[in-house]
């Protein structure tokens, strides 16, 4: 950001910061869904970007058109065949022989919580990212009777901690790639977001535990969490020595795999003392009865049938180099021209905008899984007839409003960006905090996951600034970057457009400033503990 | 399918609309075309939230 041209000043910083406050207003006082308060608020951010950030209308239309883009072949893409997945395994009535099956590993509600929101979301996101760890798992939290609201909850604070290593470390090697750190100082910026994740993951297992049972959830939940966070965040740490592109999956995997072990145990092989009703995570399983008075027991691994699906095409694609970069050719997308505001903030033109490689996305292998497990199901009698109609019909109807809000959110996010509102925000803090900047640095990642619901983006974003702003006022780089990345991740549980994704994948549109209520607690928490560790340690 | 659903649909279709218009008049420095882009995007992102406010003033 050595080039920037925009003036960093009251009016410039006030009038873009203005409509991120209006919007978490709406959504978390006002009680606004995503698509309406989205909505003016991308109407406010285009009024700032034109007004004061001197954008021409060819600029604004073009910016506008990336920003709806994004949101279809990123993240609705997604989103709608996550739907379709889990419209089969409910059609299939898959999800009380499921919940049956978790039971046999634990009866224990808080270690099955925390297997699936905590101990799956993160696998996932060593492997997948995109959104796909929490369209899945939200969905199988219900299946197994968490209310939905705390299902979005516990996947995007479970899935979270991962972000930075995980989805084979693109947001580690795109911060490594925009920073352009020499291997000696990689390693110890390593070891400081490192650091953060493992603090970032014991925070989200001990809130996951807080929600369940307050003191007494916490207390139950303990041993769990001392064993988990050492797989997934010491294992992080450990890891960020070795590999780069492998360091989330191993951890994300060891962290689930312990969780079967834990279940054995005598702290979980027994139910929970804190009773279903006393927790206001669980709700009455209404479907308990359905499955037994059909007369059809369907076994545990049929109901998991699409999951193992999905797992075998994503590990055995993505992971496997030579079939990833041959599968990985096919890619869409359209290209984009200069663009140019008055302030000569320029956006390069582009052959093809944020390309979709529809062979080795997790929307195909979501889709396939979703197709294979329906027909799976019909062929074993589990799939009454119309069943087919009634999945379809289900899944356009939960699909198609959330189009709205979700173009209307990753739209303002891409406005801002490109046309330099969100530099002006970065810049600002680092401009007028000096030596404080070191606790603000992590408020950075923050925002930058925030405003792109992305740890990747807001690494491009925002990692270049962090470094050189590091190395003017003469702090520690490594232990800026970390945070920056770590922050980033922590961002990811409060982005409009994740928490978005976890509402429309449980049925609950409209609820996320209720999410965000709760999620933003952990992610502005997490930042100050971050800064003030910073802050006490440089 | 809800009334509502319905209308989030045609807004969601607007505002899909607009973007070829947004993108070939963005390149080419069409004023016509931009604000026919601009009109439907636009219609379509204000359908949503009008609905919710005459909602709210409707439950009052």
């Amino acid at each position: 950001m050595a080039d920037f041209t925009i003036p960093v000043d009251i009016l410039h910083w006030v009038s873009a910061i203005a409509p991120i406050v209006i919007l978490l207003l709406l959504l978390v006082w006002g009680r606004w869904g995503a698509a309406e308060a989205g909505a003016v608020t991308w109407f406010l951010v285009a009024i700032v970007a034109v007004a004061v950030y001197r954008t021409p209308m060819d600029a604004l239309a073009i910016e506008t058109v990336k920003g709806v883009w994004s949101a279809i072949f990123s993240i609705l893409i997604v989103v709608w065949p996550a739907i379709l997945i889990y419209e089969v395994t409910n059609e299939a009535k898959a999800f009380e022989p499921f919940r049956k099956g978790i039971e046999r590993v634990t009866p224990n509600r808080l270690l099955q919580i925390m297997a699936f929101g905590w101990g799956f979301a993160g696998f996932l996101q060593g492997i997948t990212g995109f959104g796909v760890p929490v369209a899945i798992t939200a969905p199988l939290l219900v299946g197994i009777g968490v209310r939905p609201l705390y299902a979005v909850i516990i996947c995007l604070i479970g899935h979270a901690w991962n972000n930075t290593f995980g989805t084979l470390s693109v947001a580690w090697l795109a911060l490594r790639e925009v920073t352009a750190l020499p291997q000696a100082d990689a390693m110890v910026t390593a070891l400081w977001a490192g650091a953060f994740i493992w603090l970032f993951n014991i925070v989200a297992g001990l809130t996951i535990c807080w929600l369940y049972g307050k003191g007494k959830g916490i207390k139950e939940g303990l041993p769990a969490v001392i064993v988990i966070s050492l797989m997934q965040g010491g294992g992080t740490l450990i890891l960020s020595q070795w590999n780069d592109g492998v360091n989330g999956f191993i951890a994300g995997l060891l962290g689930f795999i312990v969780i079967f072990l834990l279940g054995r145990t005598s702290w979980y092989n027994k139910p929970s003392s804190i009773a279903p009703e006393d927790t206001p995570v669980l709700v009455e399983m209404e479907a308990a009865a359905t499955g037994e008075a059909q007369g059809k027991e369907m076994g545990f691994h049929l109901a998991f049938s699409p999951y193992y699906i999905l797992l075998a095409l994503t590990v055995g694609i993505l992971l496997i180099q030579p079939i990833k970069n041959f599968l990985g050719q096919w890619k869409i997308g359209i290209p984009f021209p200069a663009t140019e505001t008055g302030y000569g903030f320029i956006n390069a033109a582009t052959e093809m905008y944020s390309p979709f490689s529809p062979l080795i996305h997790g929307a195909t292998f979501l889709f396939v899984s979703a197709m294979i497990g329906y027909f799976i199901f019909n062929a074993k009698g589990y799939v009454e007839p119309g069943g087919f109609g009634r999945i379809m019909a289900r899944t356009v109807e939960k699909c198609i409003p959330s189009t709205i809000a979700m173009i209307s959110l990753t739209a303002l996010s891409v406005l801002m960006r490109n046309t330099g509102q969100a530099g002006v925000l970065a810049m600002g803090v680092g401009n007028t905090t000096g030596q404080f900047y070191a606790f603000m640095s992590p408020f950075v990642g923050v925002l930058g996951a925030f405003m792109t619901g992305s740890n990747t983006a807001a690494n491009i974003l925002f990692s270049n600034f962090q470094q050189t702003t590091a190395q003017v006022i003469g702090l520690n780089e490594a232990a800026i970057l970390g945070a920056q990345t770590a922050g980033a991740a922590a961002g990811n549980t409060i982005a409009p457009g994740n928490v978005l994704l976890g509402t429309i994948t449980v049925g609950i549109m409209g609820a996320e400033g209720d999410v965000l209520r709760v999620t933003l607690k952990v992610a502005l928490g997490l930042a100050v503990v971050m800064g003030v560790a910073i802050m006490l340690v440089i | 399918m809800k009334a509502k659903t319905k209308m989030l649909i045609w807004a969601s279709l607007l505002a899909l609309a607009g973007m070829p218009f947004l993108y070939i008049g963005g390149q080419n420095g069409s004023s016509t075309l931009m604000i026919l882009g601009f009109a439907c995007f636009g219609i379509g992102m204000l359908i949503a939230p009008l609905q919710f406010l005459k909602g709210k003033s409707q439950a009052k």
